[in-house]
């Protein structure tokens, strides 16, 4: 699911999709983009680093940074970590190790684009192609990432204004295969590599899964730092589904959206199957994890299914959900009143909803069970949800 | 007349004391044996980099206790007169300090990469220093002014600078927003009004109030906190904290609703972020610029 190659995918997938929307609209459709540009933008600038979820952007706003830099009047290009490390020693064709997204944009809506970013970042106009444009030939020399230090000096040397690495998360994945012992000894370099970082001018987006590694010293080094999933709001996702749709349907009236890619697979959904499949489907997926259940009665099972439905309303398993939204879901999945069955006084222990400020959470309990359901494959199978489960993982973001 | 107990003596280079956080900071390395310029000048240049999402406050303060115009250079001598003033107790402050660094693995040294708000249990510590009845701070009487805004103030200089030293402190509670006291500041003045334990009133009301969950959300922006494994040790850390100091067992669950998550295939690792931006939680803070 966040596998390097679906990520670089679906920004590429993107392009197209953007292009006419800012064709459209003369802007994208997710109004959030221009906010998440402008911080991105200035933190890669300033030699920190863009962190992100799958699916909110972050290759997308590095070529983005990137074209927008290039039409400026600077030169910049996206570099691409496990390209530059497994690439042959000597002299080779920056094309070969960069992500060529920006030239994407430029072929397919460039001029649209530049009148966007002008907006974007104040200017009037924008004039300037959004690639380097001419061939560049850069020495790859040394090893690990050492040798990512000196292709960015040399690209500094060269007159590049911004260089943004991206596609770290290969590496993290397949240490072994990019020239590290194992996991530890890249940690090792990539703190090395951080401490030595040129600062200005050049970026990075960061795999979240270093990210537990970095103690509080080394991430004030790679600083300033952006996290794009921070500054999304459900608001924004309902602008950006509202638009893509014409209006929002009535089936997903009381979804609190998150996520930019979860809204893009909606939107093809609710074309290829109206809004009334997606929520039928949803359903369904959920009714089988609350029938999978150990030990409850029926009844429990189905206020489960209401309160799984609700949690999926809220795009959150941990999330606070509003007594109405439960009672909303209840009313869908015929349930009788899940407040009454899952949090009654009755059930003195095992309360299978925690009251909190403003409503209730899933107990700890019942997230593990629907965490164990859609994370095993052996579940998954057994309730036919194998083809799924990334869907429910994403949109209920289940950890 | 409102009068307020001097604090702020505004001796040269004493204006670093207006950030709670720098004088936690010094607090803290004195008690280690720390070399409290080093420390003090590796945070400095930590803050120089901070992302908004951990500068918000520094902007909204005008980088009070952080730059000065004619202040002079920092005086860390002035280092215990302001621990003595406040009241802070170095040893609630060492607890507190540890408990948020062992949560990331971090050795005392890097206590000058704590962010410029203050992480809970600094907090908590902070709120029993300056409702004591030894500290000049005058927590109550400050509410107060800043409720009635009185005319007779007495010298208005003096008055000005007493109050702007306790308003960083009070905005870094979360307490006031750029005025007025917010619902949270009104819940725990009425509480400590009362007699409560200023740090547990703190604590309940906000929970109170929903707004814990956001405050908490708050700090792990600043620090930065990124996956469901930080989240976890914080609050762990948070619990623990709180457990000892306020002999009180606080449920923390709740904050997990404030954040994002996403499965991700390596190692088991869970990704999470605050689920808003820092604008939108200052907002349910009633916190305005």
């Amino acid at each position: 699911m966040s596998s390097p190659e679906i990520a670089a995918l679906s920004a590429y997938q993107a392009v197209p999709e953007i292009c006419g929307e800012v064709r459209e609209f003369g802007e994208p459709a997710n109004p959030a983009l221009a906010r998440l540009l402008r911080g991105s933008y200035q933190a890669l600038k300033e030699g920190g680093a863009v962190t992100g979820f799958y699916g909110f952007g972050k290759t997308l706003v590095a070529a983005l940074s990137v074209f927008a830099e290039n039409a400026l009047g600077g030169r910049a290009t996206v570099l691409a970590a496990y390209k530059v490390l497994r690439a042959e020693e000597g002299t080779v064709n920056l094309n070969e190790v960069a992500i060529d997204i920006a030239e994407e944009f430029e072929e397919r809506c460039g001029e649209e684009l530049r009148e966007w970013l002008g907006g974007v970042f104040g200017k009037q106009s924008i004039k300037g192609t959004g690639t380097v444009g001419a061939k560049i030939d850069i020495e790859v020399k040394g090893s690990g990432l050492n040798r990512l230090l000196k292709v960015i000096k040399d690209l500094v040397n060269k007159g590049f204004t911004l260089i943004v690495v991206d596609e770290f998360e290969r590496v993290v994945e397949m240490p072994a295969q990019y020239g590290f012992h194992d996991f530890d000894d890249l940690r090792d370099r990539y703190f090395e590599m951080v401490d030595r970082w040129p600062r200005a001018n050049a970026g990075l987006t960061i795999p979240t899964t270093l990210w537990v590694y970095l103690d509080l010293q080394t991430r004030r080094r790679i600083a300033p730092l952006y996290h794009l999933t921070m500054n999304i709001t459900t608001d924004d996702m309902r602008r950006f589904l509202e638009r893509k749709l014409g209006k929002i349907p009535n089936e997903l009236s009381e979804v609190e959206f998150r996520n930019p890619a979860v809204v893009s697979e909606i939107v093809r959904d609710v074309k290829s199957k109206g809004a009334d499949g997606v929520l039928r489907d949803r359903i369904e997926w959920l009714r089988r994890i609350a029938e999978s259940y150990p030990r409850a009665k029926m009844e429990t099972k189905r206020a489960l299914h209401a309160a799984y439905l609700a949690a999926w309303f809220m795009q959150n398993i941990y999330a606070e959900i509003p007594e109405k939204r439960l009672r909303k879901a209840a009313e869908l999945v015929k349930s009788k009143d899940p407040v009454e069955r899952l949090y009654s006084k009755r059930r003195r222990r095992n309360k299978l909803l925690t009251k909190v400020t403003n409503g209730y959470m899933l107990a700890a309990p019942v997230i593990t069970h629907v965490r164990n359901v859609v994370k095993g494959a052996e579940m998954q199978h057994a309730l036919g949800l194998e083809y799924v489960a990334h869907h429910i993982r994403l949109e209920m973001e289940i950890p | 007349m409102s009068m307020l107990k001097t604090l702020h003596r505004s001796r040269r280079g004493s204006w670093i004391y207006q950030s709670p956080r720098i004088t936690l900071i010094l607090t803290y390395a004195k008690a280690k044996g720390l070399d409290l310029g080093q420390v003090l000048k590796r945070h400095l240049d930590v803050v120089s980099r901070l992302g908004e999402h951990q500068r918000w406050i520094l902007d909204r303060l005008g980088w009070l206790g952080y730059r000065s115009r004619r202040g002079g250079s920092p005086n860390i001598s002035e280092l215990d007169y302001y621990q003595r003033a406040l009241g802070l107790n170095t040893g609630d402050v060492v607890k507190a300090v540890d408990a948020v660094l062992r949560a990331f693995n971090s050795r005392p040294n890097d206590v000058s990469a704590l962010p410029p708000i203050p992480t809970l249990p600094e907090k908590l510590v902070i709120m029993r220093a300056i409702a004591g009845v030894e500290s000049n701070f005058s927590l109550l009487e400050t509410m107060k002014i800043l409720l009635t805004r009185p005319k007779n103030i007495g010298d208005p200089d003096t008055f000005r600078r007493e109050l702007r030293f306790r308003r960083t402190w009070l905005y870094s509670l979360h307490l006031i927003d750029a005025e007025r006291p917010t619902c949270l500041g009104y819940a725990v003045a009425f509480s400590v009004e009362t007699g409560e334990d200023a740090a547990e009133a703190y604590v309940m009301r906000a929970g109170e109030l929903g707004l814990l969950k956001w405050i908490i959300t708050l700090e792990a922006a600043a620090l930065d906190v990124g996956t469901k494994n930080e989240l976890d040790n914080l609050l762990s850390a948070y619990g623990a904290f709180m457990r000892d100091y306020l002999k009180v067992k606080v449920d923390l669950s709740e904050v997990y609703s404030a954040f994002q998550y996403m499965a991700s295939d390596v190692g088991g690792i869970t990704m999470a972020t605050p689920a808003l931006p820092i604008e939108e939680v200052l907002r349910r803070l009633r916190m305005s610029a």
